[in-house]
């Protein structure tokens, strides 16, 4: 079958990442554009930083900062995805600030105007602001007009419930199939208490896809038990490796002490609290170690104040936020990397944790252990469990190294994203023949 | 005859650089760039115009407009490095005989709390700082944020003090007024000097306050208030942060006004005068005992240790830092030893508090992190690189 034509919608991407989801978001889409499929990624707001891949054309709402020339875009919009009207797209670029700010005025009438006005009156910031329910509207409304100026897509393919509703109007208006990618569920980031606007636009736009794609069978289970989806369309397929690899430089290490990782956002998702409470058993033993907490989140706060109340602050250094090209380093410095997820869709980490040749310990209760077999994998509730390996890990070498070289003997790190984007063909092609049929 | 006692703290602590966890093995944790522009913000709209001011007043009064400073080593370091004509303002203050310096904790530290043999060497080495800078010996001495308890008044007694200054909170006073000298219970050698925190809150707070229903507050009105304590007081002692003047309450507000005029109305009364902190203990004799086990201060509306001391995130930086002093100083290495005093100053801990409330807008305005848990993590960053430093 000859490369399809995919209309792609994200929210996160790199250099703007808060989680995984922009990172498997370029993963995918730069893997599946080197194996001749073209793609139109549209993201609610890009910088021009974007890293430009093969086949690959990134567009934001209202951006100014466009990673390529705006000949480039023509030529991709015009030549390969067929755009009816050209026009529509003169005079959008270099609106000067003031314009932009004063046009944030009148967003309101957004589902009358045309493309032109759209772009210009609206800006959206991305991310995850309390703003965020009428930007995913804005978003599915700007994403939906140029849809409908594309003449020769195949797919949508959208990334995450703030894109499902982008998806969905798309589909209204052309008729073109949709695939929502599953990186993460209601259940993942909220636990038992799903937020229900959110709860109910994943539930429906799962029943409106063509089908979809989730990072593992644990969040397919997920899925059909939860949301009561039919399993015959839900297709796993497995997140892999960064493509970014960089120079194999030596990292400094800061301190002298022994290094136990956590690297992630700092939310109820992840667990945090499992790995200050374990951290206490450890230091009950050990006192020559040091427990690294990379990220931010909601809980940052209460995850400092926690350490702090059970005495054992002084044994933890908190980095907040870091930039991609950091972590390299940091796992290099690191000897155990814990991820005590409540709930892991997948858990992206974990393989860039094994990369580095860091022993992994991994909550079960994750879409990354499915792919791991010889991962250390606890339940995120059992401290004890947790700390036990911590302290085996730490304290016998012998221990350490075999662990480490079962986790080599397979391979995970040779797992690319050529491997997913192909799998990812094959369910672009399964929706298309379907519909030919 | 009464008096009004004016004293004001200067300080300056050495803030920390956002020293992050990857910033370990680079000794120098201070942030030389915004100490230096803090510095010499502060100088420009209060530390200048205001000695200029006390200058002005002292000449023009003759001996009858008096004030009383505590300088921290912290300040007159910057102050040298990047102020020094504000250095040679405060010698010409002390130069006129009309203004005495009160004796303090070098590093502005809670050593007080948590090391007596800290508490007692910062103490000298203030009193050698004032020598060497002002050729003047402190006879009265003042503690950081005016933290007191019958321990601590007991410390000074020995190091020879003639007084020591604390807040008048009815947490001390019960009934009693704080417009009297006392005597801390068991160092009877010593005596109390009590703020009147209503009269010198009116100034340093609520000066400026347009919601206040005093606003606005002239000299005569306040002159007004502090003549009614003749006859029942003896002194009214006017303590404040010197930035109170033109930093915390700016010109614009007319407080260098009020502060020109305010002498004039105080000195109406014939039966007024202002002395200085240790002319007052040889003015008037104690008319009663203060008796406190626990720590107070004039901090936040608690008045007691909870600004620094008030959450588990502080506690531990505190526990941190303090129990390596032996080793610090076992070490013999000036700049390490230096480095660690640096990090007892007690805006440090401060800026880690998480009272949000009232108080809490205060800390934050104070701070330059944007969280107290910023400023913790900063802090337990800088002091572990001082722990390797130990190795």
């Amino acid at each position: 079958m000859s490369k399809r034509k995919i209309l792609m919608i994200g929210w996160e991407f790199p250099p703007n990442i808060y989680g995984g989801l922009g990172v498997a978001t370029h993963g995918i889409a730069k893997a599946l554009g080197e194996l001749g499929n073209k793609i139109l990624l549209i993201l609610p707001r890009i910088t021009g930083k974007e890293p430009k891949d093969k086949n690959l054309m990134i567009l934001g709402v209202n951006s100014r900062y466009l990673p390529f020339t705006k000949e480039e875009l023509h030529k991709f919009l015009l030549e390969t995805m067929h755009l009816s009207n050209i026009n529509i797209y003169e005079s959008r670029y270099f609106l000067p600030p003031e314009e932009v700010l004063r046009s944030l005025e009148r967003t309101s009438s957004l589902v009358q105007e045309e493309l032109l006005e759209v772009q210009q009156t609206t800006i959206l910031e991305g991310g995850y602001t309390n703003n965020i329910y009428f930007e995913i509207q804005a978003f599915a409304e700007f994403v939906a007009k140029i849809a409908e100026k594309l003449k020769s897509i195949d797919l949508i393919h959208a990334h995450d419930w703030m894109t499902f509703p982008a998806a969905l109007y798309a589909k209204h208006l052309t008729g073109i199939p949709i695939i929502l990618h599953v990186h993460a569920t209601e259940f993942d980031r909220s636990g038992e208490h799903p937020n229900p606007y959110v709860y109910n636009l994943e539930k429906y736009s799962f029943e409106k896809a063509d089908a979809i794609i989730t990072v593992s069978n644990y969040t397919k289970n997920i899925l059909v038990e939860k949301y009561q989806i039919h399993s015959d369309k839900i297709f796993p397929v497995y997140n892999a490796i960064d493509f970014q690899y960089y120079e194999d430089k030596p990292a400094r290490k800061p301190i002298k002490q022994k290094i136990v990782l956590f690297l992630g956002r700092i939310t109820f998702q992840k667990g945090p609290d499992y790995f200050v409470r374990a951290a206490k058993k450890v230091i009950e033993k050990i006192d020559h170690v040091k427990f690294l907490m990379v990220g931010t989140g909601d809980m940052y706060s209460r995850i400092i104040e926690m350490a702090a109340d059970l005495g054992i602050g002084k044994y933890f250094h908190y980095t907040g936020f870091v930039p991609r090209e950091k972590i390299d380093e940091i796992f290099k410095i690191s000897d155990v990397y814990v991820l005590p997820s409540v709930s892991e869709p997948f858990g992206l980490t974990v393989l860039e944790a094994l990369k580095a040749g860091v022993p992994v310990i991994v909550s079960k209760q994750s879409g990354v252990s499915e792919l791991i077999q010889n991962a250390i994998k606890v339940d995120f509730w059992n401290v004890d469990d947790i700390a036990d390996h911590i302290i085996n890990l730490l304290k016998d070498e012998d221990y350490k190294d075999q662990i480490k070289q079962k986790l080599n003997e397979e391979q995970i790190h040779r797992i690319t994203w050529y491997d997913s984007a192909r799998k990812i063909e094959e369910i672009y092609d399964h929706v298309l023949n379907k519909i030919r049929k | 005859m009464n008096s009004v006692c004016f004293y004001f703290e200067v300080h300056q602590p050495y803030r920390l650089k956002h020293y992050s966890f990857f910033d370990i093995g680079n000794p120098h944790y201070f942030d030389d760039e915004k100490n230096r522009e803090i510095v010499l913000k502060v100088s420009n709209k209060c530390y200048i115009p205001m000695n200029q001011l006390l200058l002005k007043l002292i000449k023009k009064y003759k001996g009858d407009f008096k004030v009383t400073f505590s300088l921290t080593g912290t300040l007159i370091e910057q102050l040298q490095k990047w102020s020094p004509f504000v250095i040679d303002l405060f010698k010409a203050l002390v130069d006129t005989g009309y203004v005495e310096l009160l004796a303090e904790t070098y590093y502005h530290s809670l050593a007080s709390i948590y090391s007596e043999n800290e508490f007692r060497e910062q103490i000298k080495m203030h009193i050698k700082l004032m020598k060497d800078v002002f050729d003047y010996t402190p006879q009265s001495f003042r503690n950081t944020e005016l933290i007191y308890n019958n321990h601590i008044a007991w410390v000074a007694s020995t190091m020879g003090f003639k007084s020591i200054l604390t807040e008048g909170t009815e947490k001390i006073l019960g009934w009693r007024s704080p417009n009297f000298v006392y005597k801390p219970k068991y160092s009877p050698q010593i005596k109390c000097l009590l703020k009147n925190y209503r009269l010198s809150d009116d100034i340093a707070f609520r000066f400026s306050n347009k919601y206040w229903e005093e606003y606005p507050l002239t000299a005569d009105k306040f002159a007004h208030w502090v003549h009614h304590i003749a006859g029942n007081g003896h002194v009214v002692n006017l303590f404040m942060d010197y930035e109170t003047f033109g930093e915390h309450q700016w010109k614009e507000t007319g407080i260098f006004d009020f502060m020109e005029h305010l002498p004039e109305y105080i000195l109406k009364h014939p039966d007024f005068r202002f002395s200085t902190v240790s002319e007052v203990v040889s003015l008037y004799e104690p008319v009663g005992e203060i008796d406190i086990d626990y720590a107070i201060s004039w901090a936040d509306m608690e008045r007691d240790l909870s600004a620094w001391t008030g959450n588990s995130m502080q506690k531990e930086a505190l526990q941190c830092i303090y129990e390596i002093e032996e080793r610090v100083k076992s070490k013999n290495d000036p700049f390490l030893l230096e480095n660690w005093r640096k990090l007892l100053t007690s805006d440090h801990f401060y800026y880690m508090s998480t009272k949000f409330w009232h108080d809490g807008d205060v800390h934050k305005y104070f701070s330059p992190y944007d969280t107290p848990h910023q400023a913790y993590i900063y802090f337990m960053n800088a002091l572990e690189d001082l722990k390797h430093r130990l190795e």
